[in-house]
């Protein structure tokens, strides 16, 4: 069914509990990433470089089948980026394989591409990040078209399986109440769509913990000011709570 | 004492720090020594044992006794300790240390002056080199001498090093185990008798002792203020009272507790390293609840018995250790107010002595790994040693320890676990090292580091035959070298026979028993054993592999692998890196992991089936505390890549620079080692780079750590094998700690930095050089990575 030759570009892995899905994970960050949004702190998964030799989809299944014990409360595996959706092909081989082995998986992605779609039947734990409400934000920021993204989540909360919808809030791009409301109507819109218990809202604060990489690279750090306050950070979570949307914290 | 001034206390506790950091001297041991001296030709007539209790009651007359002005309890160990420790010593130097095997080496560490002056110190030293002790050790060491040059293996005589049990001594009174002896001594004859005779003079030191400080407290009383009055009166009853009777107070029961400590080191003096408390938390609480102490009322006090445990400007004496928390034989938690109270004083007083240990469990409630959070990361802050206290009761029992005794399980010194009161595990008694056998064995019992002859019992053969039967080879020599060592141990321990302890022996069951506890023909404690810390286990098992993968892909290299070791890979580069590729331990690489797992646990084998002086096995410890450098320095080059003269992996941590998948692969690693046969204990570290820790607050920081760090490697659910039990860490990268060093009074003001090397912490900033560097090298940041 797959190509058994396929391979993954990988620039960094390890474990972490809880954070990118549940229990205890092993992370994959694969490379290669189709928007340019400046806050981000993987920035050397960025580029994709062609000519390297990425590690065989059997190979990796070998490794993470040997890290089992480390999976307890629930973990698993989780791909990601840079943006997974962009080595799509031998994602859908790996996920597949690790279904097929009992391997619970976790994707985390940027949601912007139709590819997403596939690989939904094989990831147990869908975390997408949903940066803008507005078209035109959107694309001038971080270059993603909306409907795609959309389309991908209400796709997702249809099937009834896991989804966790990540806002980045950043200071000055998404944190005004124009953009609060978009969020809010398009959160609502999710509800509506299928069961409270597989779906989820989480609201992260900026932070600048990619700052040192992106000086590393020599690429130029633009965000000024991003960081959300206290204060701020505290009334936005009142205003979805007042609007029935409860955000949750992992 | 309810009721009393926190802050007051608090203040006089630092005060107090900083006086006994101003002190240089340290002459009480030598006076103790030299009281030896002058009483043992009129006492020859008496049994050892008698006359040892005799010579500490004319020391404890005799040593010049103060009370300071910050001191709101009496007593100190000062007299018992030299400035020796090496590790501590700016002077040190890896390539000129040469073990602590010559008893009259620490004369040479008290500079002669007026009062002491150089034919004083002389003098005293030559009676101690003619001291049956003195000649029958070093009989025992001249003896392997050749073995023991290039370090294949060491052994020494173990003093301090215990845990005693003062609960008795504490809740009734020194008076009410005097009289358990008097009811003892009536049917006792021969050794026993005289034994029974000796403790209960020991014990009366500790009463003289009591009265001669409180005639001070009272003396000093006198031309007091009002408050200092007060504070002296209560501290001249209290030692009226305790230790001779039982302590009602929290208060009383310190005091008592320092008193019986004073006396147990003066009693080994110099330099009874790692004495240790035990559950000091157990042992301190009734009195706490009794007293109605609050939390910060029972802190303040704890300040100053922290305080204690201080020697001098360096802090000395070194390794004591203070676990705290933990669990019951049905699993249910024990922690209580006193651990939080003494979790507190630890946190605020940041001393380099005395060490803090916990034990946790599978059901440690969260509040303790909240209340944590603050010693992992503040910078610069000491940090807990932490044992898994589920898998300690597994390995211990395995062992032989009665379930109702590992309760009372603590750790003495760095990481070797024992029951306090009950046993004598003679901890660092053999010192194997597992490089410098290999390098022997792959060169016919020839060092490739001096050319030497040193032994062995392989024969010769050719390269590629040397190569491929590596295994049965090495162990065939570790077997030799182990017995050799078992000898000399065995002869170490026999030679302090001769200098009976009887005050510790009366809390370590000897009024039991009615022997000593260094008796080498009876056994005085209820376990006893003694005690192998074994090194290198993963540059032998890395080697092994190393070897297997050029004999199956280039055999035609076989000699120049053994020439390239003779040469330190000199001119061979290509062949080094292609050994550096190798599969190598710590990276959850199943052929490299398995390897060392049948190292350990063939090793482990055969140190458990050596027999100790009583018919007891020794305690296989993977354990090397700064050793892993020190006797790096004498292994030649080894098949797996590592060069003369370099380290060797510390205690079961792979080689530094080996693992570089990050701590999730290092754990899966650590996972597999037969933790089961480590009875005797062994180290790991994690240097941990605190960017991974994202919470807002310590306290969650504290909560993020358990679930990271310490889940996966103790409480793992999936883990069907016997976990680890031991873990410390540095919390920070070797960038921080080069901005200390170059700017100490920025990042360490107060002067103290404290780091933990091996099981014990110190205070980075009185660390030789050469140690700085170590620790720095070793937080090997690529070994401990979490993924962001």
């Amino acid at each position: 069914m797959f190509n058994k030759k396929s391979h993954l570009l990988i620039f960094g892995k390890g474990f972490n509990y809880s954070e990118d899905g549940p229990g205890n994970r092993l992370i994959y960050h694969l490379k290669g990433c189709n928007l340019h949004c400046p806050w981000c702190s993987n920035p050397d998964g960025l580029k994709s470089e062609e000519y390297e030799k990425g590690t065989p989809v059997d190979e990796l299944l070998k490794e993470i089948l040997s890290c089992k014990p480390m999976f307890f409360d629930g973990g698993g595996v989780t791909f990601t980026g840079g943006e997974i959706l962009c080595q799509a092909d031998a994602m859908e081989n790996i996920l597949f394989q690790l279904t097929e082995n009992k391997i619970h998986t976790a994707v985390e992605t940027n949601a912007s591409l139709p590819s997403l779609k596939r690989l939904m039947p094989y990831i147990d734990y869908l975390i997408a990040d949903f940066k803008h409400p507005n078209e035109k934000k959107l694309m001038q920021v971080v270059g993603a078209s909306l409907l795609p993204i959309k389309d991908n989540l209400k796709t997702r909360v249809l099937s009834g399986k896991p989804l966790l919808v990540r806002v980045p809030l950043i200071h000055g791009f998404n944190d005004n109440d124009e953009a609060l409301e978009g969020f809010t109507e398009f959160f609502r819109e999710l509800s509506e769509l299928g069961a409270k218990d597989s779906l989820w809202f989480e609201l992260l604060k900026y932070h600048e913990y990619g700052r040192e990489k992106w000086e590393k690279e020599g690429l130029p750090y633009t965000v000024k000011n991003g960081f959300i306050s206290d204060k701020r950070y505290n009334e936005i979570m009142e205003f979805f709570r007042l609007r029935g949307i409860a955000a949750i914290n992992t | 004492m309810k009721g009393f001034d926190c802050e007051h206390i608090t203040k006089n506790a630092k005060e107090l720090f900083k006086e006994e950091r101003g002190i240089n001297r340290l002459d009480g041991w030598f006076l103790i020594r030299e009281a030896n001296m002058k009483y043992s030709p009129a006492l020859s007539d008496l049994p050892p044992e008698e006359r040892s209790a005799q010579i500490l009651k004319k020391a404890i007359l005799e040593l010049p006794l103060s009370i300071s002005d910050n001191a709101i309890f009496a007593g100190t160990q000062r007299d018992a300790f030299a400035k020796s420790y090496a590790l501590i010593n700016p002077s040190f130097k890896v390539e000129t240390f040469n073990g602590y095997c010559d008893p009259t080496a620490v004369y040479g560490d008290i500079e002669p002056n007026e009062v002491f002056t150089k034919e004083r110190i002389q003098k005293v030293c030559e009676f101690d080199k003619h001291t049956q002790y003195v000649k029958q050790l070093s009989a025992v060491y001249k003896s392997v001498e050749k073995l023991t040059g290039e370090v294949a293996f060491f052994i020494e005589q173990v003093t301090g090093h215990l845990i005693p049990d003062m609960r008795q001594a504490i809740k009734y009174g020194v008076r009410s185990l005097i009289s358990d002896i008097d009811s003892k001594i009536k049917t006792a004859n021969g050794i026993k008798k005289s034994n029974y005779s000796a403790m209960k003079t020991a014990l009366e030191c500790v009463i003289v002792l009591a009265g001669r400080y409180e005639q001070i407290a009272r003396e000093n009383a006198q031309s007091s203020c009002a408050q200092r009055k007060t504070e002296l009166l209560l501290l001249a009853d209290t030692l009226k009272k305790v230790p001779e009777n039982g302590a009602d107070t929290l208060y009383e029961a310190i005091q008592s507790f320092i008193l019986l400590w004073q006396v147990m080191c003066i009693e080994q003096a110099p330099n009874p390293f790692a004495f240790s408390v035990g559950n000091a938390d157990r042992i301190f609480e009734p009195y706490r609840a009794a007293d109605n102490l609050s939390r910060n009322e029972a802190a303040s006090l704890f300040k100053h018995f922290l305080v204690f445990f201080n020697v001098a400007d360096r802090s000395w004496a070194i390794s004591q250790n203070i676990i705290v928390s933990g669990r019951d034989i049905s699993g249910k938690d024990l922690t209580n107010e006193t651990t939080y109270a003494l979790l507190d004083a630890y946190y605020d007083m940041n001393l380099p002595q005395p060490i803090l240990s916990v034990k946790l469990h599978k059901n440690t409630p969260d509040t303790l790994y909240r209340e944590l959070g603050r010693f992992f990361f503040t910078p610069g802050c000491l940090t807990p040693s932490i044992f898994n206290d589920d898998s300690l009761y597994e390995v211990l029992h395995k062992a032989g320890v009665e379930l109702e005794d590992i309760p009372d399980a603590s750790i003495a010194g760095c990481q070797e676990p024992l029951i306090m009161g009950k046993d004598n595990g003679n901890t660092t008694n053999s010192w194997l090292n597992l490089g410098k056998i290999l390098e022997l064995t792959l060169n016919d019992g020839i060092s490739t580091v001096t050319g030497e002859k040193i032994g062995g019992v392989c024969e010769k053969t050719d390269a590629l035959s040397a190569l491929k039967n590596v295994r049965e080879r090495f162990y065939e020599n570790a077997e030799f070298f182990i017995t050799e060592m078992v000898k000399a141990a065995n002869g170490a321990s026999r030679a302090l026979s001769s200098l009976p302890v009887p005050f510790l022996s009366t809390l370590m069951g000897g009024i039991e028993t009615g022997y000593d506890v260094r008796d080498t023909k009876h056994q005085g404690t209820k376990y006893n054993g003694s005690g192998c810390l074994i090194h290198g286990n993963s540059v032998v098992s890395d080697s092994f592999i190393a070897i297997d993968r050029l004999v199956s892909e280039r055999p035609e290299d076989a000699q120049r692998l053994l020439d390239a070791l003779k040469n330190n890979f000199e001119g061979e580069k290509e062949l080094r890196e292609y050994l550096l590729q190798q599969p190598k331990y710590g990276n959850n690489i199943a052929c490299a992991d398995d390897e060392a797992s049948v190292v350990t646990d063939r090793i482990a084998d055969m140190v458990r089936n050596a027999e100790n002086y009583l018919g007891n096995p020794f305690r296989p410890d993977y354990s090397t505390p700064s050793t892993h450098l020190l006797y790096g320095y004498w292994v030649g080059a080894l098949p797996n890549g590592r060069k003369r003269r370099e380290m060797l992996n510390y205690g079961v941590d792979p080689l530094n620079g080996d693992a570089n998948q990050g701590l999730g692969f290092r754990t899966l690693s650590l996972l597999k080692l037969p933790f089961e046969k480590m009875c005797g204990g062994y180290a790991s570290h994690f240097g941990i780079d605190p960017k991974y820790f994202r919470s807002e607050t310590l306290e969650d920081k504290g909560l993020d750590f358990r679930n990271k760090v310490i889940r996966p490697l103790f409480f793992n659910p999936l883990n069907e094998r016997v976990s680890p039990f031991y873990l410390y860490v540095n919390v920070t990268t070797p960038e921080i700690l080069k901005k200390v060093l170059e700017n100490p009074s920025k990042y360490a003001p107060s002067g103290i930095y404290i780091m933990r090397i091996h099981g014990t912490f110190v205070n980075f900033l009185d660390l030789s050089p050469a140690i700085q560097q170590d620790i720095m090298k070793r937080l090997d940041p690529a070994s401990a990575s979490i993924c962001c």
